[in-house]
């Protein structure tokens, strides 16, 4: 089955060298072309619903997949993961938790508001790897979004 | 029975009170021996919630916590517990009930207090475990990048980079561990109490910060009048440091910033005409791991809570004004006990 290559991953992720450690792991993987990264809540949200520098969707295409960190400045990951899971538009893109601690309530309140998946650093490179893939996947296979 | 803490006091089966004990005559200062029990809640008969009833009904003793609220405007709680049991007056034929009053109000808010510790405990550890974690994690990444690089690329600018990124993270969850320690000192240890002339030594802070104040062309003023103060010098100096500090970190963006530092005699207040704070970072300012700016990796949002603590155990006040784009002032009193 043909789908479509997951052209853009969007990192939200304010801590420079876990984003330099993922977008070491998602290269290695060799997966993806393109690593879009944003270091705060608000900024995030300016990309996802392309206001500010990121009005251009030519530059700020639509990711086929979020990986955002829980606990981000100016605004929580769980603040973005409900916007963008309550917009009838933008909650078909499937979003990994990313969580530094692993604590139980933070996995289950991601979950209740729509997270598709979570990941506890350290990033384990195989385990990270299936699930961008598989979620990826899925989003090329049912999404309708254009990057337009 | 008369001298008992506890409010004692005898009803029988009409409800009319045949005695009570010093503690009750003190609450109840309008309660009189022949009264009707009800009319201590200004009621003309029995009450909807008379407990003595349900005792009669059980024949037995009922326990009950009641949360009353009283005052001229019935909004100041007052948690007692109730123990009311049916009985037999001795050498009468009367029977009748007696009921006991604790008041468990202290109990009720020493409880509270514990609880309110118990929930700040709770949320540092949470900050702590993602906070140590967190370099922790870099560390790893690095360690994993360094044996990779080992292996195939030998590249020293990787080693280098990797190296440096190491010592990086080593510092700060050393930075962190350091200043953890020193808000468990602060708890736990005594303070060096002594006379401070303010103005001198308020006078020595500004020309400490005399470089870094003009790196960020800022102007740092005294105001108001300044006396003798009983305090741990070395820590109100931190408490002023850490002030001022992150008046400067917080205000780098405003142009002629002007930090004061202002006293009346009774309360002292460092003052900013920088950016303000929105009112949720207000409510958590002095919470431990409150984080108000972007990223530093040197920040882990103790400085203010250092400062309240010490300011605690001064048994001070300390709060503060800040409106968004007019500027920030933090206000505290110190008061404190020679015998600390």
């Amino acid at each position: 089955m043909d789908y479509r290559q997951l052209e853009n991953i969007l990192l939200v992720e304010d801590n420079e060298d876990h984003i330099e450690h993922t977008i070491d792991a998602l290269h290695e993987g060799g997966l993806v072309n393109k690593i879009t990264v944003i270091k705060d809540g608000k900024s995030a949200l300016d990309y996802m619903y392309r206001q500010g520098e990121y009005s251009d969707p030519k530059t700020s295409p639509r990711p086929c997949i979020i990986l955002l960190d829980v606990k981000l400045p100016k605004m929580t990951g769980f603040e973005i993961l409900e916007k963008l899971k309550t917009d009838p538009e933008l909650k078909i893109i499937p979003i990994i938790l990313l969580t530094t601690t692993g604590n139980k309530e933070d996995i289950e309140r991601g979950a209740r508001l729509g997270a598709n998946d979570y990941i506890v650093k350290p990033v384990e490179f195989d385990n990270f790897m299936h699930k961008v893939k598989g979620l990826g996947k899925y989003w090329a296979l049912i999404s309708n979004l254009t990057d337009t | 029975m008369d001298i008992l803490p506890q409010e004692v006091v005898f009803i029988d089966n009409e409800f009319t009170i045949l005695w009570m004990n010093k503690s009750k005559k003190k609450q109840h200062s309008k309660l009189r021996v022949g009264m009707k029990c009800f009319e201590a809640f200004n009621f003309t008969q029995q009450c909807d919630f008379c407990l003595a009833s349900q005792a009669r009904k059980i024949d037995s003793c009922i326990k009950n916590p009641v949360c009353l609220m009283t005052g001229r405007k019935k909004t100041k709680p007052r948690h007692i517990n109730i123990m009311i049991a049916p009985l037999k007056l001795i050498n009468t034929e009367v029977d009748g009930y007696i009921e006991v009053v604790d008041n468990v109000e202290a109990l009720y808010q020493s409880h509270l207090q514990l609880e309110y510790l118990n929930r700040e405990y709770e949320s540092v550890i949470y900050a702590l475990s993602h906070d140590l974690r967190s370099p922790l994690i870099s560390i790893e990444g690095f360690l994993r990048k360094l044996q990779k690089n080992d292996q195939d690329a030998k590249d020293p600018a990787v080693f280098e980079h990797c190296v440096t990124r190491i010592h990086a993270n080593v510092e700060s969850m050393n930075n962190l561990v350091n200043m953890l320690l020193d808000t468990s000192r602060i708890i736990t240890g005594k303070l060096d109490l002594q006379e401070v002339d303010m103005e001198e030594f308020i006078k020595h802070i500004i020309e400490d910060l005399h470089i870094r104040a003009g790196e960020n062309n800022a102007l740092i003023t005294m105001q108001g009048k300044f006396g003798i103060e009983n305090c741990d010098k070395i820590r109100i100096q931190q408490v002023f440091l850490n002030l001022i500090s992150n008046a400067l970190k917080h205000c780098s963006d405003t142009e002629n910033l002007t930090i004061e530092i202002g006293s009346d005699g009774v309360m002292y207040w460092v003052k900013d005409n920088g950016p303000g704070m929105a009112p949720e970072i207000q409510e958590k300012l002095f919470e431990p791991f409150t984080q108000t700016t972007k990223t530093d990796p040197n920040s882990f949002g103790m400085g203010m809570n250092i400062v309240y603590k010490i300011i605690q155990k001064h048994e001070g006040d300390i709060w503060l004004e800040s409106q968004e784009g007019k500027g920030t002032t933090v206000f505290f009193t110190l008061k404190a006990d020679t015998e600390d």
